[in-house]
């Protein structure tokens, strides 16, 4: 069993998603555009490739250095004393936000399909799925 | 050397709701490809997911039922996975946090009764279903977003046996407390399964092999029955069982290898941010505890201890939930409830079978039953007649008592009557009278047959019968 939050950075994609001018432009101004020595845990090429994401050597070190600092910067947290405060996932104090089990309509297909770079009799259409 | 098997099954059965879990798209089987979508179930960036209240209640509702520990706090993740049925690349299901916990299923085996411990319940949304061309797949969204509860068993079962007859045990749960369908025809339970075996006597559980999506409960059965002995003459070979996924194949009755251990997805679970915790307070869950229905198997016993049924009609009657209705509106209006059990137990499944007919859709009603009890109770009609009115209520309904009266269906019991049929017939069957007498005590039945054919068939046989050892004993 892995941990629910496992250290480092997530997104949708498994990596930080941030575009590279803001990545860079953060580093810049948080004073973390230095070397550092990895101490994140991250290894980028496993992720990346979990992700589906195709980087070439250099982009891999670029981000390994990247992501290596953020967390590093997170991990500035762990100087104050949090024992017995629960691991915090919403920054909202809210609770069983549910909604009641009405239909409401569903998209047009026709106005779905639009958005399907193919479709045949109602379906989109993929590359063949191999198991 | 002797082998024990272990076997953990995963249940993904969906829930009996109107919309979607995130969103309020219809669920429902059989409509044209991607007509019940939109921005959340299609998993657009930016579409928020909004939790579906009903489908919290039926899982705990689902909890209460098996006897688990209802957490107070529950929580959704994202599983991170890559595969054309799931656009958002992550599917929201509960990781750490499920809705309930430690529950367990009783089954029946050949050996007795058995405890089947349930590890966790979770919710989760379903993903949407690929079709697949020649040389390309299709995606239909209709099922993606509908929710499901995934049960978790440990790995107590023993036997392929063992593993249906938990299948059968936990779809009448279900069925009972009304939380699915239990269609399993449009996949409203889908089966996941754990299979190891080791050798008599270790107590550490061997290396397992997964068996993934049987929609069918004769498919886990068959799987298993397969899967389970290869392991062990893997074993017996002096070989290894690679942990790994397989695919059941039932046309060819084999399980082949999909994918091992070392390409086995890693979902890196992570807390969903887009919805907020489920807090459950005692009053909420003791509010829906005490709407819960009778169970399965209180019910059988209560058949047995109040109907006075035997144990093994009780098991057949409450085996499917409206079976076990259809009985006791019947047993409640009838004066006799073991003749209702044998009218149920008989002709009714019998009919219900061989039509395959469910009985929700037969004109017969339990009204209509309690009343053919009430005319063979009073011997008002013979079992004969009986029969072929129980056969006509069956196809068109109607009211017995009615259809007695109206075409003169009564037995005859008037003894006057009888008497006189009875000495026409011992006139007219004196080789038969002989035969009785020198002991040949099967010729009185040719005679009761003969008195029943003058009747017409409306005689009451037992009084024929009567009526006639009365006579051939005086010496008629
Ligand atoms: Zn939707």
């Amino acid at each position: 069993m892995e941990p629910a939050v496992p250290a480092g950075i997530r997104s949708r994609h498994g990596v930080c998603v941030l575009p590279m001018s803001r990545l860079q432009a953060f580093t810049r101004e948080t004073g973390m555009d230095h070397e550092s020595t990895d101490t994140s845990g991250i290894d980028v090429r496993y992720v990346a490739n979990l992700a589906r994401l195709h980087l070439t050597d250099a982009e891999i070190d670029t981000f390994q250095g990247q992501l290596s600092q953020i967390v590093d910067y997170v991990q500035t947290i762990n100087q104050l004393d949090l024992t017995g405060i629960a691991p915090t996932s919403h920054a909202h104090p809210l609770e069983n936000v549910f909604r009641a089990d009405e239909v409401k309509p569903s998209l047009d297909r026709a106005e779905v399909m639009r958005n399907a770079p193919q479709s045949r009799d109602g379906q989109f259409i993929v590359p063949k799925i191999v198991e | 050397m002797n082998y024990l098997t272990s076997i953990g099954l995963e249940v993904h059965v969906q829930l009996r709701t109107r919309s979607k879990m995130f969103c309020g798209c219809a669920v429902g089987f059989g409509a044209e490809p991607n007509t019940q979508t939109c921005p959340v179930c299609l998993g657009y960036p930016g579409a928020m997911p909004t939790m579906n209240g009903e489908a919290v209640r039926l899982t705990v509702r689902t909890g209460l039922t098996i006897g688990a520990q209802i957490n107070a706090r529950s929580k959704f993740d994202r599983k991170s996975y890559f595969y054309p049925d799931m656009p958002k690349n992550y599917q929201i299901s509960q990781y750490d946090q499920p809705l309930c916990e430690h529950g367990s299923v009783q089954i029946d085996t050949p050996a007795g009764g058995k405890v089947v411990r349930i590890r966790r319940i979770h919710l989760e949304e379903d993903v949407a279903k690929n079709m697949h061309f020649a040389n390309a797949s299709g995606v239909d969204f209709n099922r993606a977003g509908t929710p499901l509860m995934e049960i978790v068993t440990q790995p107590d079962i023993t036997s392929a046996e063992e593993a249906f007859a938990f299948l059968v045990a936990l779809k009448q749960i279900l069925q009972y407390a009304e939380v699915s369908d239990c269609n399993l025809e449009e996949g409203n339970i889908r089966c996941d399964v754990n299979c190891s075996v080791r050798p008599e006597g270790q107590e550490q559980l061997g290396t397992k092999t997964e068996l993934k999506n049987l929609n069918t409960f004769k498919g886990v059965l068959n799987a298993l029955k397969y899967e389970a002995p290869r392991q062990v003459e893997v074993l017996r070979r002096g070989g290894t069982i690679v942990q790994e996924t397989r695919r059941w194949d039932g046309d060819a009755g084999i399980t082949t290898s999909m994918r091992t251990k070392e390409d086995a997805h890693d979902y890196r679970y992570f807390p969903e941010p887009d919805l907020m915790p489920v807090v459950l307070a005692p009053a909420q869950v003791e509010a829906w505890r005490a709407t819960l229905p009778e169970m399965p198997r209180a019910r059988r016993e209560r058949f047995v201890s109040e109907y006075g049924l035997p144990d093994y009609d009780a098991g057949v009657l409450v085996a499917d939930k409206v079976v076990a209705d259809f009985f006791e509106a019947a047993a409640r209006q009838a004066p006799n409830a073991k003749a209702v059990s044998n009218w149920m137990m008989t002709e009714m499944l019998r009919l219900l079978g061989e039509t395959e007919r469910d009985i929700r859709s037969v004109p017969i009603t339990p009204q209509a039953l309690a009343g053919l009890v009430r005319l063979t109770e009073a011997r008002t009609i013979n079992s004969n007649t009986a029969k072929e009115i129980f056969a006509e209520l069956f196809e068109k309904g109607g009211d017995p008592e009615a259809m007695v009266k109206q075409r003169g269906l009564g037995q005859v019991s008037d003894t006057g009557a009888i008497a006189a049929l009875v000495d026409e017939a011992i006139a007219e069957n004196a080789k038969s009278v002989e035969d009785y007498r020198k002991g040949k005590l099967a010729a009185a039945k040719f005679i009761v047959g003969q008195v029943m054919k003058r009747s017409k068939g409306k005689a009451d046989p037992q009084l024929v019968t009567k009526l006639l050892e009365e006579r051939l004993a005086a010496g008629a």
